[in-house]
């Protein structure tokens, strides 16, 4: 869910909104192994429903989830403090949270040119299966 | 709708002077138009609009709200999860720092106990604490319930549930204190 107000600029004249940041950002989380889901807040999940029903009553094409990804413009405007929840499986959380950050990173750059100053990633749920069933 | 209210002669009229309340109430009744409001431009491009807001709000009454699909599923799990939110642990630091639930740590914990050969753990009570001063390093507390008369082989569950910590989420341990607890039935 989009946090911060007001856009980023990446260059003269050139503002990003903090939904499209964070539609990126969402889109990359997904594309790391190990990422098994993100996970909105409660009042995050009733935000982006919300979001949903609008689309839906403006006939707009419904925008891809972005629940648990927080996106917030730091002072100035020139790039973004990125926040993303989520749950994990398959692979050791620490690793699985450090290539979310790295990818995150870089989708912003290559798909929006939008600089991350941080990307703080929180593991809320661990998927499990047992040692003997993973050999 | 081809109304537009700065450009009515009085408030809710139309510059021929047709009160558009009424010309709604014609409409919403599907009255034939009267004898000025066939041959009125006012009226007429007024009455087109009202038929299209009338035939859209029609529409909308009578669509059929569906919840999405996985709603109700998506919504527990949230539920599930905000319970996890609360206390956590460094997982890294720097510039990307992450962490963990320190709930989602004592699930992992309470599976290795539960998971250990032969069936007859469980664990109950478990609490997480970061070392003091340290990035991924543990101190656990967690009460194990044992059934049978086996001495169950404590060496090795420590040893287990280091190595599921490790594997699962890449913490280490510093303290693991075990509490053991008879059991009658499992």
């Amino acid at each position: 869910m989009p946090g911060g107000d007001g856009a980023v600029r990446v260059a003269e004249g050139v503002l990003v909104e903090p939904r499209a940041v964070a539609r990126v950002a969402a889109s990359a989380t997904r594309g790391v192994g190990g990422v098994v889901s993100l996970e909105p807040t409660l009042v995050g999940l009733v935000a982006e429903l919300g979001r949903r029903v609008a689309d839906a009553a403006t006939g707009r094409e419904a925008a891809d989830p972005v629940d648990g990804v927080r996106v917030e413009v730091c002072p100035g405007g020139h790039s973004v403090a990125v926040r993303v929840a989520l749950s994990v499986g398959g692979r050791c959380a620490r690793e699985v949270a450090a290539d979310v950050a790295g990818a995150t990173r870089d989708a912003l750059e290559r798909q929006l040119g939008v600089r991350a100053d941080r990307v703080e990633v929180s593991v809320v749920d661990v998927a499990l299966i047992p040692p003997e069933a993973a050999r | 709708m081809a109304l537009n209210r700065g450009r009515l002669a009085r408030p809710g009229r139309l510059p021929c002077g047709r009160n558009v309340d009424a010309l709604w109430e014609q409409v919403r009744s599907g009255a034939a138009p009267d004898e000025h409001v066939s041959s009125c431009p006012h009226c007429r491009t007024a009455l087109e609009g009202l038929r299209a807001l009338d035939a859209a709000t029609r529409d909308l009454a009578h669509e059929e709200v569906t919840a999405p699909p996985g709603l109700l599923e998506r919504i527990m799990r949230v539920v599930r999860t905000e319970a996890r939110r609360g206390a956590t642990v460094p997982l890294v630091v720097g510039p990307d720092p992450a962490h963990v639930s320190t709930a989602a740590v004592a699930a992992v914990v309470r599976f290795a106990v539960d998971t250990a050969p032969g069936g007859r753990l469980r664990a109950r009570r478990c609490r997480v604490q970061p070392a003091a001063g340290t990035v991924d390093v543990l101190d656990v507390t967690v009460e194990v319930v044992a059934f049978g008369e086996t001495e169950p082989d404590l060496d090795g569950l420590r040893r287990r549930i280091g190595s599921v910590l490790a594997a699962h989420v890449g913490l280490r341990l510093r303290e693991l204190r075990l509490d053991l607890v008879r059991g009658e039935n499992p």
